[in-house]
Order: C-alpha cells, then structure tokens, then sequence
C-alpha cells in the first residue's frame, strides 16, 4: 500500500482519534500531520511491519504524550495515587450531564486520560494499549483501573444514572 | 461486565469524535512537513560536516564501546574542529516525534539537565520487555546540575557511540563533555530511568550554551 492511499483510507479515522485525544480541531490536525509526516519518512519500514495500522497509531500517541510531556516534567504519568478531583466536582452538587463527565476526564493526568479513550474509543484491549503507548500491560491495567476509579468516585456515574 | 460509566465513555468518545474535522490534504501536508523536516536537516547536517568528519574517523575504527575514543583525541590535531551543536542521536527506525523544537526554554522544561564529562558505559537501565531502544548506559562525572538530579555521577540512557541513527553517525565517546537534557523514560521520580533528550536536547559542550541552560533552568 502506497502512502497516499493510506492516507486517503486511514486519514479521517487518525484524525477522529487525534480530536479525541487533544479536544481541540487545530491540534488535532497537527498531531496527525506531525503523525503522517513521521511515517511519510519511515514509510518502508512501515509497509514492512506485520501491523502498519499499529504502527502510525504509536506515533499518533508518542507525538500526543510528547507534547505533554514537554509542557509538563513534573507529570507522573503512570502514577494517580496521590490524585484528587479538583474541588470545583462536588458530588452532592451532582453531574447531570456528559459535559461534566468531559470536564472531569479533563483534570485526568494525560496518560490516563489517553488510556481510556484506547480502550473505550479505540477499542484496543490492554496489549493494545500497552504497544501503543509504550508501556507495560500492567501499567495499563493500573493506570485504568485508578482513573475508573477516580471518575467513580467523583459521583459521575451515580448522577449519569440517575439523569439517562 | 459493561458498567454504566464504560458505556457512558463510549458514548462520549464517539459523540467527541463526530466534531472532528474532515480530512482535508492530509497526504500533502504531511508530505510537505517532512520535506521540510528533511531538508532542516541537511542545512544542519552541511555545518556539522566538518566537525563529524573528525569524530566519525575516531568512533569508525571499532564498535565496542570500551574502545570508543575521546573527543579529546579525536580534535588533538585540530582544535577549532571540536565538534559543536546538536549530538546527532535521533534514534534508527524509533518511534519518536520531535514535536517540540530545542531552545534553552524547553531545556527548562525537561526533568532534568546538567554539564557532564563521559568516563564509562555500560548496559541500558530504561528498557522494558516491551519499550527496548538498543541504547547504552552511559556514566558522566557532572560538573554542574542546571536541573532535576544532584551528586558527582550520573548514568543515562543515550544511543550506543559510533552507531547510526536518524540524524546521521552518533559522535561521542569517553571524554567528551555534554550538555545533557532529558525526561524520565517511564514517568520515574528518580535517574533510574533517565534517558537522554534526542532533537538537539543533548549537545556537545561549549560555555554559551550552558550559560543559557543555567539561566532556562533557574
């Protein structure tokens, strides 16, 4: 497959992830161009790789967590334990709406964040996941399973429930 | 089991994604970035020549790192030839973005950064069964931290002296003196998996540059 006619198949869906992943349309089409123009360089060895789908997928996140490594050196991006939602998420004010589920996934440091879109966009289970950020599968399944639980303690999913 | 939050994430990802922007001339911008990229780095690549060419000839004659030489030897002959700038270590077929561009400001931004002179190598310590980049630890006695670390040695994760990568030969060995940048490969608090900064976040030494190292990162 030639590199025009991945683009021309694959295109749209990295750009999805990538607005997905940074929320922003301007960004989004950077991190794909900054992702394709990676693989435009590489493209031999990429057709040569039994997964080339994988292949740019991992760029597409190594460019994403880069970029938030760069802004942030203080992240510990595997580690939510000393994690709080900010205090403007008051349970008992409740969240009504998909919009604060946004917001709170917001505050979720990035590589938890990108986790969960992996899985519950992407559809990628945790090898998956781990290949494409360039981690352990056990960070993966650590780093999930705390940020599922950080967004359930924050009372989002008893307020989804009771306003579905 | 699918709990409500699960599907309530599905739910919002593929509402997310539907904002999406269309895809417009992907392929050509892409295209066009990379000839830019490239063409970067031969502007780059045609100053440094005459520099690499002097260190390439030291780090050619063999790859076992205990025989990798000085920088110190390699310029004994000509000076003014030390090399200077970027180390060229952007890693072989890595996947690896330089998304965000060297400046001193940048600098200040890394986890770590500090003035060090190469006395040893040894294995790579930032490796894991599945993220291997094939570097080498290597050991410098620091002369001064600008950031993130402290104590009289340091060992970090580089690209093996004497070894191809992206931007042409890596050209360093025992002796040389670094301007050494870089992050915590796996989110770390400590050195244990420092790895070096690829992208012109490692340099060869010279007095300007760590002048404005210091005063990125005070």
């Amino acid at each position: 497959m030639g590199f025009e006619e991945y683009v021309a198949e694959q295109g749209q869906s990295l750009l999805r992830l990538a607005y997905v992943l940074t929320g922003d349309a301007h960004r989004a089409e950077d991190l794909t161009q900054t992702a394709l123009a990676d693989a435009y360089r590489h493209w031999g060895r990429i057709t040569a790789a039994r997964r080339p789908d994988a292949y740019v997928h991992r760029m597409l996140i190594n460019a994403h967590l880069d970029w938030h490594r760069r802004r942030s050196s203080t992240e510990r991006p595997t580690d939510l334990a000393g994690w709080e939602p900010p205090a403007t998420i008051d349970p008992a004010e409740g969240i009504a709406s998909r919009d604060q589920l946004r917001q709170v996934l917001a505050t979720l440091p990035p590589r938890a964040r990108t986790a969960l879109i992996l899985r519950y966009y992407a559809d990628l289970d945790d090898a998956g996941i781990a290949d494409a950020m360039g981690v352990s599968v056990s960070a993966v399944r650590a780093t999930t399973s705390r940020a599922l639980a950080t967004l359930r303690g924050s009372g989002v999913v008893a307020d989804l429930t009771e306003t579905s | 089991m699918t709990d409500q939050l699960e599907r309530d994430l599905r739910a919002l990802f593929a509402e997310d994604a539907e904002r999406a922007p269309a895809a417009g001339a992907l392929a050509d911008d892409a295209r066009r970035r990379a000839r830019r990229h490239r063409r970067s780095r031969m502007a780059w690549g045609a100053g440094a020549l005459v520099a690499a060419s002097v260190t390439a000839v030291a780090v050619l004659g063999g790859t076992a790192l205990r025989d990798a030489p000085t920088v110190e030897q390699a310029a004994t002959s000509s000076p003014t030839s030390r090399p200077s700038g970027a180390l060229p270590m952007g890693p072989l077929g890595e996947v690896v973005s330089c998304a965000f561009g060297y400046s001193p400001r940048e600098v200040g931004r890394s986890a770590f950064a500090f003035d060090g002179t190469v006395v040893a190598f040894g294995p790579a310590h930032s490796d894991r069964p599945r993220g291997v980049l094939h570097h080498v630890g290597v050991t410098f006695t620091v002369s001064e931290w600008f950031a993130g670390g402290s104590g009289p040695t340091v060992t970090v994760d580089m690209p093996q002296p004497g070894g191809w990568s992206e931007d042409g030969l890596v050209t360093y060995g025992l002796g040389s003196r670094l301007l050494v940048s870089g992050d915590h490969r796996w989110g770390g608090t400590t050195m244990a998996d420092a790895i070096a900064g690829y992208c012109g976040f490692t340099r060869y030494y010279d007095e300007a540059t760590a002048d404005s190292w210091r005063a990125a990162t005070r």
